[in-house]
């Protein structure tokens, strides 16, 4: 029973929430269970996910995402786990694309798809001009267009429950977010597990950052680019 | 009389002394003793008992203003838990002189002095006595008219976390607890089946004591206590004494009958008929990590897995939950789908136990020649 | 030991029984050491049907109850060893001819008035008639060996039977209960009645026998009673054969719990 556990931080993104739900229903056609991970929200997400029936873990505040991914790691039941932001769509064969390259090969621990919106090598333009289209066309498996790469954003982040047995759960001192994802593509790839995109998969990233406005996210990125600096001894953005 | 109600009478009459004499002795680890809640001090409060009882009053009382003075406590982020610290600091390096049954009247006091210095209103709050970090997970279905009593009662004490397992619920549980408190709150539409919130609950906890309670009983801050206590002086299970509350053996149900035969099967007849099938009780951490989050599904399986492992189980609290049940109901009746289940679920943990140690768990039949009874005997 | 030869020819008088050549009832009878009170048991035995057969085990007697079983006119099977508790009702079941088989002991006297509701139940219908008695159990702390009936009963769906059991005498079974249970299984009484439950027989607690004053389970002043421990252990026995026949819960649903959500 190969189940995969989609966990979704939520922070007041009610309408984002939805349709990235409502994708998921549509075209995700592999055994799932999504949990939501309430950040706090003051809008009624919570209420459309109880109504819903999805899984709900609701958080008096906001912890950022590392905390609130980690609740949903734990309460998760799959086989692999997926982190997805709440501002994405998924679109056809989206998952099952994704867990053909995730099981191709034993030494793969990490999964990601392309993006139109993203920091590194999975961002590419949008293949095509609507989420129609792309609902038509899109995504037509082709294992030609896996390749590896030392990174996966945390956006749409797909792993197996081998590699968090073996390296755990995303370190909380990235809160409230940024660099926790590099830093759980490097722990894995010590562990010898390696990261792909599966580039025959392509998923829509509204990029509506829920961290704040612009100077605070500078701040942030900077401050989280030091704490890997300081825990690694390396660049991070060597890899991006 | 036949002889048989001269016989009944007589066992009855003679049970009931032994009754009364067992009631009183006490041979738990803490004083079975529910306090009364706090009263504000200006209504009457315990009068003190003897002399040695109003000099510790008088020494918590003075501790709680030293500390007010010494140290900010009441500008730290999470005040309640940073007096508690103090506090427990102050009793658990005086706990061998201060008897248990007042543990109450002079945690009262340090918080009476602490406040008055601190120039503060007297806070409703119920101190623990001890420093590891405290978590209570609450199981609701459909608990909209008890959960408010449970959560309030629950905020009184200085826990590091709250977490509310929310399942097949279709009223206004969910949003209760959520406007009242700052528990993390996880809801499944779906029922999940009997016990299934405590695993989840104690897979997402990080606290090194766990308490279980369920959302349809509120309990007094105070009278949860002796469960927190019991964890901290060692106990990896700290369970509900339900034995004053059982009538004698012939009124008793199934469901009591396999916990007390299972107990006793286990080499535990100390334990009686307590059983982690029951709420309140508490965990240690390393019960957690020893019985695994997924078998506290099942409580009967995992107290006997906390049998065989050599956990430290005791039961330091007795609150009544038996004749509340008793009204409620679904537990009644010949066909209860509920009880039979808990006997399914002691026939699950002797299944465990006989694995490991045989079918007669090690009460190895030596008497019998039984190759005369024809048949392999087995 | 020393053995003389006699007739085997039984002296008839007004003290001994009759066994009937074609029995109804077959009364099983293990007897140890029980010189004292056998008389008086045999001949109560032989009332309890017009045409009932005393069946005495006589295993490891040393005081001669073997032979006085046998001049008081029963049918007497004796082994030179003990041969351990309700062993005797296994062979004495294997060797009845009756179609109603009645177990009792040697060392407690009870008036065939008290067996006969047994016997009665017997030819209505009922496979196992049990006795009622269930011992001392109003009180707070029971002994393990109530404790363990009454459990085995819970477990098995019959909590109607309350603290009845096979351990206890006297109790009577048909003939196809005998065939069903198998008499080796008469050895572990709890099994003997989980068997009985299990397969459907009809099994009924039928009447009130206090076996309780002269209990020879019961030896006072043992610390730990071996009895105790041994039948203990045959409830556990009994326990284990129902999970193997049918699951590790004995059949009870768990009502649909989600097992699966916790890793």
């Amino acid at each position: 029973m190969n189940l995969t556990s989609i966990i979704i931080p939520n922070f007041n993104g009610r309408q984002l929430l939805m349709d990235c739900i409502y994708s998921i229903k549509q075209f995700t056609d592999t055994p799932y269970e999504i949990i939501v991970v309430d950040n706090g929200s003051t809008d009624d997400s919570m209420d459309f996910c109880r109504m819903d029936g999805i899984t709900l873990l609701s958080l008096p505040a906001n912890k950022g995402f590392p905390a609130a991914c980690n609740l949903g790691l734990k309460l998760a039941s799959g086989d692999q786990l997926l982190l997805l932001n709440n501002d994405t769509i998924v679109t056809p064969n989206w998952l099952s694309n994704m867990l053909d390259c995730l099981y191709s090969s034993e030494d793969i621990g990490i999964v990601g798809p392309t993006t139109n919106y993203a920091s590194g090598k999975q961002q590419i333009p949008m293949p095509f001009s609507s989420l129609n289209e792309i609902a038509e066309h899109g995504n037509k498996p082709d294992k030609e267009k896996w390749r590896q790469v030392e990174r996966i954003v945390g956006i749409c982040f797909l792993f197996t429950r081998k590699v968090m047995d073996r390296i755990g759960l995303l370190d909380e001192r990235f809160s409230p977010g940024h660099y926790e994802d590099d830093d759980y593509c490097h722990r894995a790839r010590l562990s010898g597990y390696r990261s792909m995109i599966a580039g025959d998969v392509f998923i829509y990233h509204h990029g509506s950052a829920s961290f704040g406005r612009q100077d605070n996210l500078k701040q942030l990125l900077a401050d989280n680019r030091q704490k890997f600096i300081d825990k690694w001894s390396f660049d991070p953005n060597l890899f991006i | 009389m036949s002889s048989m109600r001269r016989r009944i009478v007589r066992e009855k009459a003679a049970n009931n002394r032994k009754r009364v004499k067992s009631r009183r002795s006490a041979h738990t680890m803490v004083g079975r003793k529910k306090w009364k809640p706090h009263v504000p001090s200006r209504l009457a409060v315990e009068p003190a008992v003897d002399h040695s009882m109003d000099a510790w009053i008088k020494e918590a009382y003075d501790a709680g203003g030293r500390d007010a003075s010494l140290h900010q406590i009441h500008e730290a982020v999470d005040h309640k838990r940073c007096i508690n610290q103090y506090w427990s600091g102050w009793f658990l390096s005086n706990s061998k002189s201060i008897p248990w049954r007042n543990y109450g009247s002079i945690s009262n006091a340090y918080l009476d002095g602490y406040s008055r210095r601190a120039g503060i209103a007297r806070p409703n709050w119920v101190l623990i006595p001890t420093n590891r970090t405290v978590g209570v997970i609450v199981m609701v279905m459909n608990e909209e008219h008890t959960i408010t009593g449970v959560i309030e009662q629950l905020q009184r004490l200085p826990l590091n976390e709250m977490i509310v397992i929310v399942n097949g619920s279709t009223d206004n549980s969910f949003s209760i607890v959520r406007k009242i408190s700052d528990a993390m709150i996880v809801h499944y539409s779906q029922p999940l089946g009997h016990d299934v919130g405590r695993a989840i609950g104690a897979n997402l906890a990080y606290s090194d004591i766990l308490l279980f309670l369920d959302g349809d009983m509120p309990i007094y801050a105070e009278h949860l206590v002796p469960f927190i206590y019991g964890i901290e002086q060692g106990l990896d299970i700290a369970l509900n004494d339900i034995t004053p509350f059982l009538g004698v053996f012939s009124s008793r149900d199934s469901v009591t009958i396999m916990k007390e035969f299972i107990n006793r099967s286990m080499g535990r007849p100390d334990l009686q008929a307590n059983s982690l099938t029951a709420v309140p009780h508490a965990l240690s951490r390393k019960a957690v990590e020893e019985i695994g989050c997924k078998h506290l599904i099942v409580p009967p399986k995992a107290q006997t897995i906390a049998i065989r492992k050599g956990l430290n189980i005791g039961a330091p609290q007795s609150i009544d939950v038996i004749t509340k049940n008793r009204i409620r109901d679904k537990n009644v009746g010949s066909s209860n789908p509920v009880a039979d289940m808990i006997v399914g679920d002691h026939l699950e943990a002797l299944e465990l136990a006989m694995k490991a140690d045989g079918e007669r768990l090690a009460l190895h039949d030596s008497i019998r020649n039984r190759s005369f009874a024809g048949g392999s005997g087995n | 030991m020393p053995s003389r030869k006699r007739k085997q020819t039984i002296r008839r008088g007004p003290f001994t029984i009759r066994n009937s050549g074609s029995p109804k009832v077959s009364v099983v009878i293990p007897v140890v050491n029980e010189r004292k009170t056998l008389a008086r048991i045999i001949r109560q035995a032989a009332r309890v049907h017009p045409e009932t057969e005393v069946i005495v085990i006589a295993n490891g007697s040393t005081d001669g109850s073997g032979q006085l079983a046998r001049k008081l006119g029963a049918r007497v099977i004796s082994y030179g060893e003990r041969l351990g508790h309700d062993v005797g009702r296994s062979i004495g079941a294997r060797e009845a001819k009756g179609e109603m088989i009645l177990f009792t002991d040697g060392d407690i006297v009870i008036p065939a008035e008290q067996f006969r509701p047994l016997i009665h139940a017997i030819e209505n219908g009922v496979d196992v008639a049990l006795n009622t008695y269930t011992g001392p159990i109003h009180k707070n702390t029971v002994h393990s060996v109530i404790l363990a009936k009454h459990a085995l009963n819970t477990a098995l769906a019959r909590s109607d039977l309350s603290g009845a059991s096979m351990t206890t005498i006297p109790h009577a079974i048909s003939r196809r209960a005998l065939h069903v249970i198998g008499a080796e299984n008469l050895t572990v009484p709890p099994k003997a009645l989980a068997i009985a439950i299990h397969q459907g027989l009809n099994v009924r607690a039928v009447h009130y026998i206090d076996v309780g004053r002269t209990n020879p389970r019961r030896r006072k002043g043992f610390k730990k009673d071996p009895m105790e421990n041994l039948i203990i252990g045959d409830h556990l026995e009994a326990l284990h054969w129902f999970i193997v026949m049918t699951d590790d819960r004995g059949h009870k649903s768990d009502l649909s719990r989600n097992r699966d959500i916790v890793g």
